[in-house]
């Protein structure tokens, strides 16, 4: 499936302060897919664990959705469309390869990744996440959050201890409550989410959300700009703000609204929207 | 990169950058470290480093080298390790933040389910509240009251920079035991008031609801008009941690309390929302 009319680009940037890239970033435009991952772990185990959930989800992704045929998971959740029951796979998938081989080296032992994954195509989008990584969609002129942080101060600004402010400036903003690779099951967020002509989507690990705020994100996407400007801009802004951690972006654009006009006005007459 | 510290006894002699593949150590003085002792053998070990890793091994001494007070042929070296040459020690810093402060850790799901059940606050989470406010106190002291014990974190690496955001502060380990509890759940409904298509009432899971036509939306309603006609997607209602907004994907079309929205408004307890023949009022509980 080609999809015409998705602008998709990303990047990763080690960031000022950190000797290495633990951040993982996959971009398959002809499948509509994109996907950043965050690692952690001693040493260099935590880009273990981001590049292998990238490459599992990859394989996957490839062999479920690439090939002649799409393959569809049996069972799962009604609720959820197909293509989100195909990512929660992929991910699931991921979190066995990771669990295993930080059980199998002793060197990698206790590393994990968060991820988030967008699935979309020109109707609708499946969102996947576990872990602090974010996604956000810019759906004119408004940014909203789509995926809620798996952390411990989300989890208190969710029961209203905290507010979101102090979260940000929390001490334990580190802390999360869930991750792909430290445990043999993972519990991932799905969501699927209409799409609309014009509509932004922007996948970032926490070292853009920790140096750019939503209000900052808000404006460069107000801006209108090309995927790639966009990744680059935001780049850029969270190296001037301190680069204190590596930063991951990707953003996937829907082509803007046709000119409103003889289209329009034919559906229209057919009672459509 | 790594240093190393010479010491004889508790103090320090020099201060070694490890900046060579390796270093040889003994009392002659063809060896990049000497150390003039009559316990030391004139080639007595050497410290090595290859890709990632650093090691010890001793060269035949007749005193023996010592890694953290065992006797070793050939040991890795990791963050404090000290090696130990008859009465002189040299001591192994890496620069990187050791393995196991990495700048993230996960709650084990134990903890996690804890905190999910355990009911009402508690002082361990009016502790980590006020930690949370403390956004330029030193983090170990911000922990080690929340957790209990003592943290894991070296304290060395605390940075006396404030001008730094927080997350630029060294990454504490909490002890994952001791779990600040969760307070009120709030959960959301939409009740249907007028025009049902489907159920009469819808909680509002996850982050984001629909509302439309489509099979897409998760809240279906009913056209208005002669043709019965209604948006695929008129509305969408996203939770920002406790608060919930809704946002027109049609603008104009939908109503809260009578007016049209365009672009957001915030949801309160009791609100009317009006999607063309579908009525709904929005519910906000607290368990």
């Amino acid at each position: 499936m080609k999809n015409l009319h998705l602008e998709i680009a990303g990047r990763t940037d080690k960031g000022k302060l950190r000797d290495r890239n633990e951040d993982s970033l996959l971009l398959l435009p002809d499948l509509g897919l994109a996907v950043v991952a965050d690692g952690m772990g001693g040493h260099n185990s935590g880009e273990v664990a981001s590049g292998l959930a990238v490459d599992i989800i990859a394989q996957f992704a490839a062999k479920m959705l690439g090939g002649a045929r799409e393959i569809v998971p049996d069972g799962g959740d009604a609720r959820i469309s197909v293509r989100a029951r195909q990512l929660r796979h992929f991910i699931e998938n991921a979190n066995t390869m990771i669990f295993e081989k930080a059980r199998a080296f002793p060197k990698d032992h206790g590393m994990g990744t968060t991820v988030v994954a967008a699935l979309a195509d020109e109707r609708s989008i499946a969102v996947a996440h576990v872990g602090d990584s974010r996604l956000y969609l810019f759906r004119k002129g408004e940014l909203t959050r789509l995926t809620e942080d798996h952390s411990l101060v989300m989890d208190q600004v969710r029961h209203g201890l905290i507010t979101e402010e102090q979260a940000e400036k929390s001490n334990l903003q580190n802390i999360l409550t869930r991750a792909l690779g430290t445990e043999p099951r993972v519990k991932v967020d799905v969501e699927d989410h209409p799409v609309f002509r014009g509509d932004v989507l922007v996948l970032c690990s926490d070292g853009l959300t920790k140096m750019v705020s939503d209000a900052e994100l808000a404006a460069v996407l107000r801006s209108n700009e090309g995927a790639a400007e966009t990744v680059d801009r935001l780049i850029a802004m969270a190296l001037e703000a301190g680069g204190v951690d590596n930063v991951t972006v990707a953003v996937i654009r829907v082509a803007p609204p046709r000119p409103r006009g003889f289209l329009r006005f034919v559906r229209r007459l057919l009672g459509g929207r | 990169m790594p240093k190393l510290l010479l010491k004889f006894n508790a103090a320090v002699i020099k201060e070694i950058v490890f900046d060579k593949p390796s270093f040889s150590v003994g009392r002659k003085p063809d060896n990049d470290i000497v150390i003039d002792n009559p316990a030391v053998s004139g080639h007595h070990c050497k410290l090595a480093n290859i890709g990632d890793t650093y090691f010890v091994e001793d060269l035949e001494s007749t005193n023996g080298t010592y890694v953290n007070q065992k006797r070793v042929m050939k040991a890795g070296l990791h963050h404090n390790d000290v090696v130990t040459i008859a009465r002189h020690s040299i001591v192994f810093l890496e620069d990187a933040p050791p393995p196991g402060a990495d700048k993230t850790m996960v709650l084990p799901p134990a903890a996690v389910e804890a905190l999910a059940a355990s009911p009402g606050p508690s002082p361990a989470l009016e502790i980590v509240a006020a930690a949370a406010e403390l956004d330029s106190a030193p983090p170990a002291a911000a922990s080690e009251p929340a957790a209990g014990a003592p943290a894991m974190e070296s304290a060395p690496a605390v940075s006396p920079d404030k001008t730094l955001p927080p997350a630029a502060s060294p990454q504490r380990t909490l002890p994952p035991e001791p779990v600040p509890p969760a307070a009120a759940t709030t959960t959301a409904r939409l009740r249907v008031l007028k025009g049902a298509v489907s159920q009469p009432e819808f909680e509002l899971k996850g982050t984001s609801t629909y509302i439309g036509k489509s099979d897409r939306a998760q809240v279906p309603i009913q056209g208005s008009g002669i043709f019965k006609s209604a948006p695929e997607v008129a509305a969408s209602i996203h939770r920002k941690g406790e608060n919930y907004t809704l946002m027109a994907i049609k603008d104009g079309y939908p109503k809260v309390n009578g007016a049209d929205v365009t672009g957001q408004v915030p949801l309160k307890d009791g609100d009317i929302i009006v999607c063309g023949g579908t009525t709904l009022q929005f519910c906000v509980q607290k368990t």
